[in-house]
């Protein structure tokens, strides 16, 4: 047996192979090549950087910038691994302050693609085209070009099949694209930026003057004017950025976008700081948006963690959370233009006569004035805003001291105990014995079961099939608005919108295109219970840009977020005939057994439950 | 302090300012009424902060002084006492009252705890008729937004201008402006936004009252005084949106109709309308109105033709029936007029004839019909 012969010779890995191995770390999908080139862009000096997708990357990624070019010996010298220009002993690496430092970046994107460079030094005359097929150079010559650089990247992953397959649908590495070039282009206002997608300009923004600039051209100029500037810290550690008001709370922690020394990272320790920093200014379960720029000693933090750089370690994290916490604090709270949110119970009588049952945009009459114009009081304002996350754990029971009163395994979501459909009772109009526990379980007594109904749920799946009816049959109820708004949106949303015009159509919105990323909103569904219609737009169009990262459908998607939006909430006080009402409504739907975000709408408890727990035989 | 004052009077000044007085409240004192014992009267106050009302009640003073004590409580004491003349004493914030051969005792928070009261110069004060006042509010208010998040919508705008005085509500799908040809606000404020609860309790105050009542403004605070009692509130602030530029000049098609047939018509489609939307069609055609709805969820519909005036071409339009009977609600009786233009854009809704020292004009925005 000889050893050159045998399959388990330990051998050294050939160059291309560690360059392969290596650039899956720093290059895991499209986003990633665009970072790293923008990062190098910028520590060119580039003022202006361009940057052209096709394909959702898998096709080109193109960035091109004015930088300070490179001389056809660095261009040479770039793609091998650990060469850079800008560290050479140790000691850099603790003061770092450009962006890409390892020296992996371009060595592992020609790794895995075709990559063209053309670069013109400053001090040069003429441009170096270089081509590199799986990071073997396969071309050089002159040409004329400007100066600066123009990065080419085609066929990522040709030779990795694995990563190939581990790319996901075209739709989400275009949005991490899209969020990458917005990233860079937040806390990098002097340059100017712009991103083409398959031809089409998705991001164009002239070099500003200021972040505020910056973030009104992204995210529109309506936005920008509920940002509250922050500032706080010393030369060691300081916090600056913007802070958006309470109103433009979100479902999900998207917009807190954290920089650490002009670099984007994820750090939950910052995104917790900047939201309990809100305290009660917004509900629970919802984040703001805020960009949260942290400047840091390079001593004090290590970026030297993960070969993206995203995750960063603080050196004194508390110091991190606590000066975020109070200067965004302090900006919210001083602020004579944010009122925080107030979680008033609505006195008793109120309830009554202005009954939960009664849909937004109808009226109370009101027989006489004057103690009827007094507006209905506020609706507990925390919760009719208040959004369920697809499949989230927000229960409103959470609240309450004491549970349903059931044994452990009852309150369980319904599994295969629950009858399904088939055993649909027929006592719709049956049932009186209905009483209301804590303002929002219903409690029935149906036969020998006793059912606890959670009203908010029950009556999201009955507006859920209503409103998916009428999207259906292209029949949506659209009141028309005297004041129509124009709303700006952010890149993503706009992308979303776009894929969703029509579902938000059949919906009732009455919306089209006013403008660059700008729609104008003319009608909205009629029955739903957030009045502003520019909020109730936007909490749909998020909804509807989580399913479709998440590949739902969309107008099922739709429909659950306008349903949840219009349902009665917890703490709404239900007379009698509207608990009928909803009972009945519950019963004829297709699945009255759980809202369509999956959660139960009823538990029931069998009366031997009780005969057990009385020790009746 | 010490005083002697007739049960009646107290009672009924305590049943206003207890409107201002909140039942659930983080701090414990805006649950107390202040009295302040003084000469020839105890005076009562009131605030949640943002509203606050005060009052006098005519008293025999024996020793001045003032202290809070919780409002609810003390005015259903008092409520409870026989027509007598009541005796009050306070010593260290805890007040004793007799009445007949009841000593009853309660504890107070001192006087000055409670919030200081915006106070107005009275110097600029403008004199307005009660009923002036009141009438425009009725014509307004209804159409106020309940929607918090739009601030400036949850008040009623008060605007003067060479044209006269108006009072503007609207929640963004219907707007009702009232216009008096004299504008009493001339040389203090062009406009202003007033929460409607405040409004609503100047009204209550006023009763069947048509005197004069005062007003002062100030910067961020206005106060209405009927008699010596006072409502004072803090304004809204705008800006307001730009109503004027949303009130269409060329609605040609006009229906003239009896506001009260109509509103029992609508009232009654209305009941088998959807409970959501409220939808009720107008259909238009010559001399004819005919109203319809219909509803899947419980296989409701209705359709009754009412006569009217009106020789436009034909024309089918939705409507929200809660908005429409808003709106005849607070009409006078007699004809209405309908001007529209098209089947999704604004209509004007307005008396046949304006009334002598007003004018009145409500707007309308359709929902739009499936097709």
């Amino acid at each position: 047996m000889s050893d050159t012969s045998s399959p388990h010779r330990i051998s050294i890995l050939p160059d291309h192979l560690i360059d392969q191995i290596a650039a899956g770390e720093v290059i895991e999908r499209p986003a990633s090549v665009v970072k790293e080139l923008i990062e190098n862009a910028l520590d060119a000096g580039a003022t202006q950087i361009d940057v052209e997708i096709e394909d959702a990357g898998a096709g080109l990624i193109r960035v091109v910038d004015n930088g300070c070019g490179m001389s056809p010996d660095d261009m040479a010298f770039s793609v091998l691994r650990h060469a850079t220009s800008k560290i050479s002993h140790l000691d850099d690496l603790s003061t770092l302050i450009t962006f890409g430092f390892r020296g992996e970046a371009l060595a592992s994107i020609a790794a895995v693609s075709h990559l063209e460079l053309v670069s013109r030094h400053r001090d040069q005359d003429a441009a170096t085209l270089m081509f590199w097929e799986g990071g073997t150079k396969t071309e050089q010559r002159e040409l004329g070009a400007a100066v600066g650089t123009a990065a080419t990247v085609r066929h990522l992953f040709f030779n990795t099949p694995a990563r190939r397959e581990f790319m996901r649908a075209a739709a989400t590495e275009t949005k991490h694209l899209i969020e990458t070039v917005t990233d860079f282009a937040c806390v990098q206002p002097s340059a100017g930026f712009s991103l083409s997608i398959d031809g089409r300009p998705t991001i164009l923004v002239a070099p500003a003057g200021s972040m505020r600039d910056r973030l009104a051209d992204l995210y529109g100029a309506s936005l920008t004017a509920m940002l509250l500037e922050f500032k706080g810290g010393d030369a060691e550690l300081s916090v600056r950025g913007f802070a958006g008001k309470p109103e433009l709370s979100r479902a999900n922690r998207d917009r807190i976008l954290t920089f650490v020394n002009n670099r984007r990272v994820t750090a939950l320790s910052v995104a917790h700081a900047a939201t309990a920093a809100y305290g009660e200014t917004i509900p629970r379960g919802r984040f703001p948006f805020a960009v949260v720029c942290i400047d840091i000693n390079p001593h004090k933090v290590d970026v030297n963690v993960h070969p993206t750089k995203r995750e960063v370690r603080f050196t004194r994290d508390r110091g991190v959370y606590d000066l975020t916490y109070y200067t965004i604090n302090k900006t919210v709270f001083s602020s004579t233009q944010t009122a925080p949110v107030m979680h008033v119970k609505v006195p008793e009588a109120d309830v009554h006569a202005q009954s939960a049952w009664l849909p937004f945009g109808t009226t109370p009459t009101r027989d006489q004035l004057p103690g009827g114009i007094v507006p209905q009081s506020r609706e507990a304002p925390a919760q009719s805003d208040e959004i369920v996350p697809p499949h989230g754990a927000v229960s409103e029971a959470s609240s309450l001291t004491t549970g349903p009163p059931a044994e452990p395994g009852e309150t369980a979501p319904p599994g295969p105990s629950v009858p399904q459909r088939a055993a649909r009772p027929v006592i719709a109009d049956g049932v009186s014995n209905l009483w209301q526990f804590r303002d929002l379980y219903i409690v029935a007594e149906v036969g020998d079961e006793l059912w606890v109904i959670d009203q908010h749920t029950a009556h999201e799946r009955v507006l859920f099939e209503e409103i998916l009816l009428r999207a259906q049959k292209r029949a949506p109820e659209t009141q028309r608005l005297l004041f129509p708004e124009s709303i700006d949106l952010a890149a993503g949303e706009w992308q979303a919108y776009e894929s969703a015009v029509e579902i938000l159509t059949s919906l009732g919105f009455e919306v089209r295109p006013f403008g660059d990323r700008t729609v104008l909103l003319e009608g909205v569904p009629t029955g739903l219970r957030v009045r502003n219609p520019v909020i109730l737009f936007r909490r749909i169009l998020e909804d509807i840009e989580i399913a479709q990262r998440a590949g739902g459908d969309l107008t099922k998607a739709a429909a659950a977020s306008a349903a949840c939006r219009s349902a009665v909430m917890s703490g709404d006080r239900l007379k009698l005939e509207e608990m009928q009402a909803l009972f009945a409504r519950l019963m004829a739907t297709d699945n009255p057994f759980s809202c369509p975000h999956g959660r139960p709408t009823m538990v029931k408890i069998p009366i031997i439950d009780f005969d057990k727990k009385f020790c009746r035989a | 302090m010490k005083f002697t004052v007739n049960r009646d009077s107290l009672a009924e000044k305590l049943q206003t300012v207890l409107s201002v007085v909140s039942t659930r409240t983080t701090l414990p004192i805006l649950g107390n009424v202040l009295l302040k014992g003084d000469g020839e009267r105890v005076e009562l106050a009131a605030t949640d902060l943002d509203l606050s009302v005060t009052c006098g009640v005519p008293a025999k003073v024996g020793k001045a002084g003032a202290t809070t004590v919780p409002a609810r409580t003390f005015a259903e004491m008092v409520r409870e006492l026989p027509e007598e003349d009541v005796s009050v004493s306070v010593t260290n914030n805890r007040m004793e009252i007799r009445s007949g051969r009841g000593v009853y005792r309660i504890s107070g928070m001192p006087a000055d705890e409670f919030p200081k009261l915006p106070a107005l110069p009275t110097a600029g004060e403008v004199m307005l008729p009660g009923d002036q006042l009141r009438m425009m509010v009725h014509k307004t208010a209804y159409a106020v937004s309940v929607d918090d998040t739009r601030p400036a919508l949850n008040g009623v705008l008060w605007q003067g201008n060479g044209k006269g005085m108006h009072m503007v509500a609207t929640d963004g799908h219907r707007l009702a402006r009232v216009t008096s040809p004299e504008n009493r606000l001339s040389g203090h404020q062009s406009s202003l936004i007033i929460p409607p609860k405040a409004l609503s309790l100047v009204i209550k105050i006023l009763g069947e009252n048509d005197a004069d009542l005062g007003i002062t403004f100030g910067e961020k605070n206005i106060l209405f005084r009927v008699g010596d009692t006072v409502v004072t509130t803090r304004l809204i602030e705008g800006p307001y949106p730009n109503y004027e530029q949303v009130i269409p000049s060329g609605n040609d098609k006009r229906m003239i109709i009896d506001g009260a047939t109509l509103m029992a018509g609508v009232r009654r489609v209305a009941v088998l309308s959807n409970s959501l939307t409220r939808q009720v069609k107008f259909s238009l055609s010559k001399d004819r109105l005919e109203l319809s709805t219909t509803n899947q969820d419980i296989g409701g519909e209705a359709t009754e033709t009412l006569a009217c005036r009106y020789d436009g071409s034909e024309l089918e339009i939705g409507y929200n029936a809660n908005y429409i009977i808003d709106i005849l609600k607070n009409m006078e009786s007699g004809d209405v007029v309908f001007e529209l233009a098209t089947s999704v854009s604004a209509g004007l809704v307005r008396p046949a004839e304006e009334a002598k020292t007003s004018e009145y004009l409500c707007l309308i925005m359709p929902l739009r019909l499936a097709e």
